[in-house]
């Protein structure tokens, strides 16, 4: 077996019935080790984020860089895809004018 | 509409009556100018499915406003912590109908999403050096994977990498989103507590599947 043959093993061994059903593909391991870099020791919680949210997207419509004013809940937001897209919809509602 | 002052949204929806009533509908007013931004990602407002979701949220933002008046603590305009709340019933509604027919078992368990996909195994082979760096690093973190997480870590993890939302893998775990975030966060730690003890960093991975 090559290399290649035997990387691809690897990946094959999530499948139903697997004894080692890890099944990581190389582009979700990509993913995995982007956010394994990202990691803080202490993050906020979705709930801590939701909390902000509104005080957040205020700021951000009114131009303020919230990566320098509120760090961990931009942090979250990378990290967090469902509280991202969340921010983003608030976000396009002030920047429209309709709050 | 007259402007009201986040204290007046309060009072007049607190009131008994005329007041209260009126500042309902303004706040449907509100709400409805609102949700075509909020939702411009998700759904057009010229698509038949859009009427009858922004009433069913406007109705349930209401009810929930209504219900949590004494959480609002003044830190933004009222009419902004409004819209949060629309925005999060409006997509939890569309998240749960976009994955309603995706089962976690079948998403976690099935084929790796990234196998079939062109370029990560089909580039030119690289030099014998690199690909036995490569081969190493993936089988200490396939082992690294293997006896750090949990089935629920691993499960979760894999939904989430694979795209679902957090508050639907959430659901079919039978856990809250907030619980399922710390523990993920848990999992990453841990994860990256291991590789730190085996020497190894998360950049070393990246830099090898991003070299493919």
């Amino acid at each position: 077996m090559n290399w290649l043959d035997w990387i691809r093993s690897l990946f094959r061994r999530g499948r139903p019935g697997s004894a080692q059903a890890n099944g990581y593909s190389p582009e979700e391991l990509r993913m995995l080790a982007q956010a394994l870099e990202n990691t803080l020791p202490q993050e906020y919680s979705c709930a801590e984020v939701y909390q902000l949210l509104d005080q957040a997207a205020e700021l951000a419509a009114q131009g303020a860089d919230i990566s320098t004013l509120m760090p961990l809940l931009h942090h979250h937001l990378e990290m967090c895809h469902d509280c991202r897209e969340e921010y983003e919809a608030l976000l396009n509602v002030l920047q429209a004018g309709m709050a | 509409m007259a402007p009201r002052t986040n204290d007046q949204w309060l009072a007049d929806l607190r009131a008994a009556g005329p007041e209260q009533e009126a500042a309902l509908a303004d706040l449907r007013a509100v709400l409805l100018n609102g949700l075509p931004y909020a939702l411009a990602a998700w759904l057009p407002p010229g698509d038949p499915q859009f009427e009858p979701l922004a009433e069913e949220v406007v109705q349930e933002t209401l009810l929930r406003v209504l219900a949590h008046l004494g959480t609002f603590e003044g830190r933004s305009q009222f009419t902004t912590w409004v819209h949060k709340i629309a925005v999060r019933v409006a997509l939890t509604e569309l998240r749960r109908k976009r994955w309603q027919d995706v089962s976690l078992d079948e998403l976690v368990e099935g084929e790796a999403a990234g196998l079939a996909k062109p370029g990560l195994m089909s580039d030119p082979a690289p030099t014998p050096e690199t690909s036995a760096e490569q081969v190493d690093l993936l089988q200490r973190l396939e082992r690294i994977l293997q006896e750090e997480l949990t089935e629920k870590q691993r499960r979760a993890m894999l939904a989430t990498l694979r795209g679902m939302p957090l508050e639907e893998a959430a659901r079919r775990m039978n856990m809250e989103r907030n619980a399922l975030y710390k523990l993920l966060h848990d999992a990453r730690l841990r994860l990256k507590q291991r590789l730190s003890e085996e020497g190894l960093a998360p950049e070393d991975f990246r830099a090898v599947f991003e070299s493919r």
